[in-house]
């Protein structure tokens, strides 16, 4: 592999200024954190609503750098072989090197790129996100680093009554040591209260906290525990908030606090983009080659959560799963096979794109 | 029964660039509109020859270079360049273009785009440096070696486009409108490189709107005109005039100037152009060198 083309094409599909913008999208995002952001226990309290606020605001900045970097490396890429075809095939065309290396090449330096983005993003993410060894407060001891074992429970959402009961049996080796399971709930309408309270209990573990607002219940339970119930015990109703509303979260062995984790996904999202837009590129204008780039996930990502398996796609469910845990001051999980063999799926098809169209270097219609 | 072969110091060399019926027909508009660049081009340069090719704008020059450079496909006909097909990886080694335009990285400095194309071309690390510094001094870029190409003026971009395609000494080299920007030194640098790529044996072949510009470096003319050979020949049979006689004299008085006028009208002659010479742009420069090297001795 040319280590000068490579380095040339890696610097255009992440410019300093491109990067600099990314890491000022997601800092600008942050800039408030107060640190850790993992909500341990719910209050009524006028600090958690705050902070529950500012965690949002961190996640939703997070996902605002990655959209920014998203379509930037989608457009960086797509211009890569619009420029063979306007000039520079000219002078690449008549080296001694082949045409599949330079492809090669050219999409190895895009995807170096793409990579770039996702470490600044991951370093902001690190910097000033939620880390596990963020205080909470003066008095507050670093929490354990924990990761998503697992995940379970109905795909809708469920309605309890006051004195109805949710139960849901967790799979066979879910809970091991310092393993929290938490439930996604929320008030709702339908009974006397506005606001209800609840109880969860797992094995000998057993905690009522007060709902007011869209929150996570959560307990430790013993290894022994097979199942975790949620009782509504207050006046107003109470949803299960589906999709799979039950988590068990176990001691991640992450290092970095699970934001090598996070860059991990988004570089999977982004080269799966980049490699996409580059190989249509080839064959089309380079602002229409990233918008189709963009278009063609989002199509995908809506297939595939129609039919349930949008944790295969990159930047999909899984992407948005680990920026919500980091922003919880928890790891991401570590990204799937699946995922990785999507965004390799993704490379080998931008470079197939590419290099089919290279049986000329010159293109009339785009001749400048 | 074996096939007969031939003895290789028998076979007659190969022409370093051949094509036979090379066209190249562009879609316009929509796609159904269709410009014919270039029309059954038949073309032969022997290893060693420097031929340019000369037409007006728009005659089909760069497509023709870019179709024997092997950056274009043509719609119909051949070429081969050194017996070899111009995409193939043995010839490219081997093969230089100087395109039109400026198509090199403009972010990058000479020095880096110079390091890329000779490490595509596989010049061997340990060799690019000194290269490199060597060309950059060749063609007057040293100086600016660092800066990005975007700096560069027109001209600078020609003198480094010379620069890229004399890097690898390359035994066929093509080179598009070269002398476009140049200013005077700048063909200077033309032709020393020309001159000492004729020298080790090299196969040069030119395009350019100013026949002028070539007249000099070659050795055979071919005038392209609406994407079709015209003329071909000696630069003095193409373009020469055999019956117009030119004469510069240095040392005569006007009135000498005038009885040698005279002279030639008694002779029978037409008189189409008579008068004071003037110097060329760069004899110019090397008057004001000369005058500045005069002044730092006093």
């Amino acid at each position: 592999m040319n280590l000068p083309l490579l380095r040339l094409s890696a610097r255009r599909a992440a410019p300093l200024p491109a990067l600099a913008a990314v890491a000022g999208v997601t800092l600008l995002a942050v800039v408030d954190q107060p640190g850790r952001a993992e909500i341990v226990e719910v209050s009524p309290t006028f600090e958690d609503v705050i902070r529950r606020g500012q965690d949002l605001a961190a996640s939703t900045g997070w996902l605002a750098g990655v959209l920014v970097a998203s379509v930037l490396v989608a457009l960086f890429a797509a211009r890569v072989p619009d420029r063979w075809f306007r000039d520079e095939g000219d002078w690449l065309g008549v080296t001694g090197t082949s045409r599949s290396s330079i492809v090669r090449t050219c999409l190895a330096g895009i995807l170096t790129g793409a990579a770039g983005f996702s470490v600044v993003i991951g370093l902001v993410a690190g910097a000033l996100g939620g880390g596990p060894d963020a205080p909470l407060g003066d008095h507050a001891t670093p929490a354990p680093l924990l990761e998503l074992a697992s995940i379970a429970g109905p795909s809708r959402s469920l309605l309890l009554m006051p004195g109805e009961r949710f139960e849901q049996e967790l799979p066979d080796g879910a809970i091991g040591p310092d393993t929290r399971v938490r439930i996604r709930v929320a008030p709702a309408l339908g009974a006397e209260g506005a606001t209800t309270s609840a109880r969860i209990e797992s094995a000998d573990q057993v905690s009522e906290q007060l709902v007011a607002r869209r929150t996570w219940l959560e307990v430790s339970p013993s290894r022994s525990a097979g199942a975790v119930s949620v009782t509504n015990i207050g006046s107003g109703a109470l949803a299960v908030m589906g999709p799979r509303p039950v988590e068990a979260w176990r001691l991640s062995s992450a290092t970095g606090g699970g934001h090598l984790r996070l860059a991990g996904h988004v570089c999977l999202h982004l080269a799966f983009l980049a490699a996409l837009a580059f190989g249509l590129g080839a064959w089309m204008g380079p602002g229409i080659a990233a918008t189709l780039a963009l278009a063609l996930w989002l199509a995908a990502r809506m297939a595939l959560t129609s039919i349930e398996m949008e944790g295969v796609l990159p930047g999909g469910a899984s992407l948005a799963a680990a920026l919500d845990a980091i922003s919880e001051g928890r790891s991401p999980r570590p990204v799937s096979p699946a995922l990785t063999a999507a965004a390799a799926g993704a490379v080998l098809t931008g470079f197939s794109l590419a290099r089919s169209s290279l049986g000329t270097w010159r293109r009339e219609s785009r001749s400048s | 029964m074996a096939s007969p072969t031939l003895d290789p110091l028998l076979e007659p060399p190969k022409p370093a660039v051949e094509a036979a019926g090379l066209s190249r027909t562009f879609r316009g508009g929509l796609g159904w509109r269709r410009r014919q660049a270039l029309d059954k081009v038949d073309l032969r340069v022997e290893q060693g020859e420097t031929l340019g090719i000369v037409g007006p704008n728009g005659s089909g020059k760069s497509t023709l270079l870019r179709l024997l450079a092997g950056v274009d496909r043509p719609s119909a006909g051949w070429v081969e360049i050194l017996g070899h097909a111009p995409t193939a990886r043995a010839v490219r080694r081997r093969l230089a273009f100087l395109p039109d335009g400026s198509p090199f990285p403009p972010e990058l400095s000479a020095r880096r785009v110079l390091d890329l194309v000779a490490s595509l071309s596989g010049v061997a690390r340990a060799d690019r440096r000194g290269r490199i510094e060597q060309m950059l001094s060749r063609v007057g870029l040293a100086h600016a070696g660092e800066a990005p190409l975007r700096t560069y003026s027109r001209g600078m971009h020609r003198r480094f486009g010379l620069a890229q395609a004399f890097l690898d000494d390359p035994e066929v080299v093509f080179l598009d409108e070269p002398t476009a920007g140049l200013d005077a030194p700048g063909f200077g640098v033309l032709a020393d490189l020309l001159g000492a790529a004729r020298s080790r044996g090299a196969t040069v072949v030119l395009a350019s709107h100013v026949a002028s510009d070539l007249i000099e470096h070659c050795d055979r003319l071919a005038l392209l005109v609406d994407g079709k050979v015209q003329r071909e020949g000696p630069p003095d049979a193409l373009l020469g005039a055999p019956d117009v006689l030119q004469l510069k004299v240095r040392g005569l008085s006007e009135e000498e100037g005038a009885a040698l006028q005279q002279r030639a009208a008694d002779l029978g002659g037409e008189l189409l152009d008579a008068g004071p010479a003037h110097r060329t742009l760069q004899e110019l420069y090397r008057t004001l060198d000369s005058d500045a090297g005069g002044a730092e001795e006093q």
